[in-house]
């Protein structure tokens, strides 16, 4: 008997982990934006130019994923979080617009790139609110369905915006590395090292408020097994020093990798704090779709899924490489 | 007296948000295959003339593509947000269904795009037309499975209730395949390549009227003259076969489009009235006898239903779905005379020098995309008050929000998007204005259409 269900949960949470990841290091471009001098700016853009169309697709696989495998979450959550999620998605309008727009525009340039650098701004914030609701809202056991359109503001889900705005920043100056060169990419690693130490420190007062907060997640992450999880502490952590310790000597691939692997630790922890639960006090199973769907989503998913990975694969591969201002893509 | 409810801000704002987005797939989904034709003429030809051409259109493909990728993704979370109730209840159909568009069609338009727009120094001319035909693919793959779930919420079939509280597949391939779903989505894929069609006529008219760019203008414009003709004839064709199905499946809905109140044989025609809903009659009625059963029924004495049998409070906004559709087939019969009359210039070698025909070009630009959204408003309003036609009510769909957030985010969606609009529509000028070729304008903006 194969659990439908739960292959459909590592679907969703390997698309949203894949738009965190993608989409994350693009808003981070973004949100580095306001650093950057008019020419660097076009630099930056060219990174991400051929890309970003497909990186934000995850978010829309994220949200199909959803709808097919938990349509009974999907019409609890999306309403309760109205508010942030509605503005999110008219920031990333705006990202896309103004990011279009930048590339084309010569006198409304600067008009432009502060739209982007906004947009970029709002639509992570929102995107850590969003998480910082649901966590808050799972460990309270708020029932989501009564609390339909309420912000829950409290400062632990501004902890989160903040949080994720440094976040991104961390993955788009790690990106921004793999791809610049000379003085910029200097510059960019200045960047990223100190976005390293605010991401730590950030990671650090999460870990420390979240079981002073939730009792709950405070019993799971210390009662049993404590050696194990400490190790796995440990390894998680001295994984983020060694990126952080290459970065500092110039490497060129640790510190997006460096990031990649610090959202990995913090995915891993959310799931293991609420698993299996989906909703407060909800568990996975008795949101599930029924089976005519779930088979769909994971038959389709599972042959379809590599296809499409290869192709994403192949756009980046085409445009590997460091990025400068002879890089013309037109003509 | 319209109260401002959950219910009405919410369906107003997913009427703006979806009317506004449709503007650029049916652009894209075109000039997409109008793209992979220049550039199977670049391939054939190696000529760089052929190039530019490419290069010229795909600016303004890449400015739409942007604009759609965007809107759609606000699309696809206001639907469970404002209608959460909907994804409740048939979540079970349309996820997978959406799931499907996005996993067939989505990664394969956003994945290729990069390499079509950036790529020409990246990758062989092979593989560049090779991601061409991808996301060309990519487009009309996703207009099929996006009117698959739609032709299902018209004509439900092959779902079961489960437990009472939703629907589930019974068999997916009536799902899929249910009997509004061939008809309608070739309608639209007819309604996309027309709509373009003359968008690429009005744009490459205004190169003919400002004798700039000749050559270009030409070699775009007359491949989209051919195409026009062709679809506008045949869409007349397709659009009949629509109508019958409606006839078939929605009687309801044909009543309205065809504003008749009472069930009656040998009804006529209305071309123009003013439904009145409280009283139901019509005001000023211009109609042809016997038409509209013909129509509808192709037979002169045949029965047209009417909405008599309908409650006051379940009749869908009759005046609009009549006006809509009334736009609709307009905007098709000027696009056959528009189509005959430029093979009519083109015939005699006259396209630069008829002033009045290029003006008449000119303005249709848009008029193409005011008929396929009229289309979509008479199809969307005429089943009401259905969202799943007759299975599940629009009302009982809307997600318990308070009404001061969905009129909050409609205000700023609203402001947000016509700047937006504003822009855009401000970018493609300024593409059209720099030309087909910005280097060597001089010699090319000289020759007239003497070589015709």
């Amino acid at each position: 008997m194969i659990d439908y269900a739960f292959i459909a949960l590592c679907l969703v949470g390997f698309a949203i982990f894949m738009y965190v990841i993608l989409d994350g290091f693009g808003l981070g471009v973004g949100i580095l934006f306001p650093l950057m001098s008019e020419s660097e700016q076009v630099i930056l853009l060219k990174t991400i130019a051929p890309i970003w169309d497909g990186n934000e697709t995850w978010l829309v696989l994220g949200g199909a994923l959803l709808y097919a495998a938990f349509p009974q979450a999907c019409s609890i959550i999306l309403p309760a979080i109205y508010m942030p999620l509605m503005l999110m998605l008219c920031a990333l309008v705006g990202r896309g617009v103004a990011f279009e727009f930048r590339a084309k525009a010569e006198r409304t340039k600067a008009r432009w790139a502060r739209c982007f650098f906004l947009s970029s701004l709002v639509a992570t914030f929102c995107q850590g609110v969003i998480l910082g609701t649901l966590v808050e809202a799972s460990a309270n056991s708020i029932d989501l369905a009564k609390h339909t359109g309420l912000l829950i503001l409290s400062p632990f889900v501004f902890i989160c915006g903040l949080g994720l705005c440094f976040g991104y920043a961390l993955l788009g100056s790690g990106w921004l590395i793999i791809k610049t060169e000379g003085e910029l990419e200097k510059k960019v690693r200045r960047f990223c090292i100190s976005l390293y130490m605010s991401v730590m420190i950030i990671l650090v007062a999460i870990m420390i408020i979240t079981p002073l907060k939730l009792p709950a997640v405070a019993k799971l992450w210390f009662e049993y097994e404590l050696w194990t999880k400490f190790s796995i502490i440990i390894l998680y952590f001295s994984g983020i020093f060694v990126a952080f310790w290459k970065t500092l000597k110039n490497s060129q691939f640790w510190p997006f990798f460096g990031a990649v692997w610090t959202y990995f630790g913090c995915f891993l922890m959310i799931g293991y704090s609420f698993f299996p639960n989906l909703l407060p006090n909800r568990s996975y199973q008795s949101l599930a779709a029924h089976e005519t769907a779930l088979t769909v989503v994971v038959w389709a998913s599972l042959t379809l899924l590599p296809l499409l990975l290869s192709y994403c694969a192949y756009a980046y591969w085409v445009f590997w490489g460091k990025v400068d201002h002879e890089t013309s893509f037109y003509e | 007296m319209l109260v401002l409810s959950t219910e009405i801000l919410s369906r107003l704002q997913f009427a703006f948000t979806i009317s506004f987005h449709a503007i650029f797939p049916t652009l894209n989904i075109g000039l997409a295959v109008f793209l992979v034709y220049w550039e199977y003429q670049y391939l054939k030809t190696d000529s760089k003339f052929y190039l530019k051409l490419c290069q010229f259109w795909m600016k303004i493909f890449a400015l739409s593509f942007g604009m759609g990728v965007v809107s759609g993704v606000v699309l696809a979370y206001e639907l469970g947000a404002n209608f959460s109730g909907l994804i409740a209840y048939a979540g079970n159909i349309l996820g997978p269904l959406m799931l499907l568009e996005t996993m067939t069609a989505f990664f394969l338009e956003a994945g290729f795009l990069g390499i079509m727009l950036f790529g020409w120094n990246r990758v062989g001319k092979r593989a560049h037309f090779l991601s061409t035909c991808m996301v060309s693919m990519g487009t009309v793959i996703s207009l099929l499975w996006i009117m698959s779930a739609n032709s299902f919420m018209q004509t439900p079939v092959g779902y079961k209730v489960f437990n009472n509280t939703l629907i589930i597949a019974d068999s997916w391939i009536p799902v899929i395949f249910n009997p509004s779903f061939i008809l309608r989505a070739l309608h639209m894929l007819i309604a996309t390549l027309l709509t373009t069609s003359f968008f690429v006529m009005g744009v490459s008219g205004y190169f003919f009227f400002k004798n700039k760019d000749v050559l270009f203008a030409k070699a775009s414009f007359t491949p989209a003259l051919y195409v026009a003709l062709l679809l506008s004839i045949l869409q007349v064709f397709s659009g009949d076969r629509v109508g019958l199905m409606v006839y078939k499946y929605q009687p309801i809905k044909t009543a309205a489009i065809e504003a008749n109140w009472q069930t009656k044989n040998s009804a006529p025609l209305i071309l123009f009235a003013i439904p009145d809903i409280k009283n139901r009659v019509n005001h000023f009625e211009i109609s042809i006898p016997k038409l509209g059963s013909w129509i509808n029924t192709r037979d002169l004495n045949g029965v047209l239903p009417g909405l008599e049998s309908v409650k006051q409070e379940d009749l869908p906004p009759v005046a609009a779905v009549f006006y809509s559709f009334r736009v609709m087939v307009g905007i098709g019969l000027w696009f056959i005379f528009l189509a005959s009359w430029g093979m009519y210039c083109k015939r005699r070698h006259q396209l630069v020098r008829q002033k009045l025909f290029l003006y008449a070009i000119m303005l249709s630009t848009p008029l193409g995309f005011v008929a396929t959204i009229a289309g979509w408003m008479t199809s969307e309003m005429g089943r009401q008050p259905w969202v799943i036609y007759k299975i599940m009510r629009t009302k009982d769909s809307i997600s318990n929000l308070p009404a001061e957030q969905v009129l909050t985010s409609l205000t700023i969606i609203f402001i947000l998007y016509l700047f937006f609009f504003y822009s855009y529509l401000r970018f493609v000028r300024k593409v059209i204005c720099e030309g087909f070729d910005k280097k060597s304008k001089v010699l090319l903006s000289s020759i007239g259409d003497s070589d015709d």
